[in-house]
């Protein structure tokens, strides 16, 4: 290890950070949710049917976003983020698991968290750079904090950051989640739209009920929003670009 | 033979979720793994495997010799399945 390494390792230890900040530049977005009114699915045409076949709920909200939002941009980086995954996939196969049965090929292929990155990137005959996160109840933060910085990185490639999350199995006896299935897909570039500044401080909290990803959505649409948990406060607030 | 052919076309619809196909739809001659036939991939091949391990209690072997041939049309898999519960009863 070089001293200067050292160094640097031992300054980031001592360094007392109790927050960090920075911009989010969003050129569009698209979301999807369930609601009485959309159909069950929405459309993921673009994906072929021999694959399409094989997607899953969770498959298809996050293909629909993804598809909708990159419109005919190509070459992005793709940062996909979910809290549970395809949880209900993973369910049926532990299911399966526990009656002594095969597990199905298929589903044991696409119940990986970057399933959706594979299919993407098919569908779109596009070899893209792809991260795959969870991180709790802090997934949405966290992947759109990578999606942030890699566009810092890089900012001459656009970054496609798509979220998605389905409802827990009733199996597993969660009560204090409420929510419906829902993906969002927001489009980062230096040519932004409108710009939200993000702001996460240790704090402690009450952990809200509602799901991070809902109180993003509000201050898309406007609003200044701050969500609790897990140690943390993030908050929001959109400015003009 | 007529039975088992329908039994394993219902079956592979129904492990691989082909929702715009029906039994007659498929040919009992044509290529299952080829863009002519019904064009299904290498997972599909294995999801078959399962399904007909499941269904007649069958030994596959994942690297078999005679896989290939075997799962190459309706027809080859139907006598594949036939020779093999002949040989378990």
């Amino acid at each position: 290890m070089t001293d200067m390494l050292k160094r640097n390792i031992e300054n980031l230890k001592s360094a007392d950070v109790d927050a960090i900040r920075w911009v989010a530049p969003i050129a569009r977005w698209t979301v999807w949710q369930k609601d009485s009114t959309s159909p069950s699915l929405p459309d993921v045409s673009f994906v072929e049917s021999s694959l399409r076949r094989k997607l899953s709920s969770l498959a298809k909200i996050s293909l629909h976003v993804a598809n909708a939002c990159a419109g005919d941009i190509s070459g992005v980086h793709l940062v996909y983020a979910s809290r549970h995954g395809d949880l209900s996939r993973t369910t049926a196969m532990l299911v399966d698991l526990v009656d002594e049965q095969q597990l199905s090929p298929t589903a044991f292929s696409m119940s990986v968290l970057n399933a959706f990155a594979g299919v993407y990137s098919i569908s779109k005959n596009e070899q893209l750079p792809s991260t795959s996160l969870s991180s709790g109840e802090s997934s949405f933060g966290f992947g759109l904090l990578e999606a942030c910085m890699q566009l810092k990185s890089n900012p001459e490639t656009p970054v496609l950051f798509v979220y998605s999350d389905e409802p827990v199995p009733p199996v597993y006896g969660v009560s204090n989640e409420a929510f419906d299935a829902h993906a969002i897909a927001i489009l980062l570039s230096n040519e932004p739209l409108i710009k939200i500044t993000c702001e996460m401080a240790a704090a402690e909290t009450a952990r809200d009920l509602n799901p991070q990803s809902y109180s993003f959505l509000d201050c898309l649409n406007g609003k200044n929003t701050m969500w609790g948990g897990e140690g943390r406060i993030w908050t929001w607030s959109q400015h003009e670009s | 033979m007529e039975n088992l052919r329908l039994e394993i076309k219902t079956l592979i619809i129904n492990a691989l979720d082909l929702e715009d196909i029906s039994p007659e739809d498929i040919d009992n001659d044509a290529p299952l793994f080829e863009a002519e036939g019904l064009g299904l991939d290498s997972i599909d091949a294995l999801e078959i495997g399962v399904a007909l391990r499941k269904r007649y209690k069958l030994q596959i072997e994942a690297n078999g010799g005679g896989n290939r041939e075997n799962f190459r049309s309706i027809n080859t898999l139907v006598s594949y399945v036939q020779s093999q519960l002949q040989e378990t009863k």
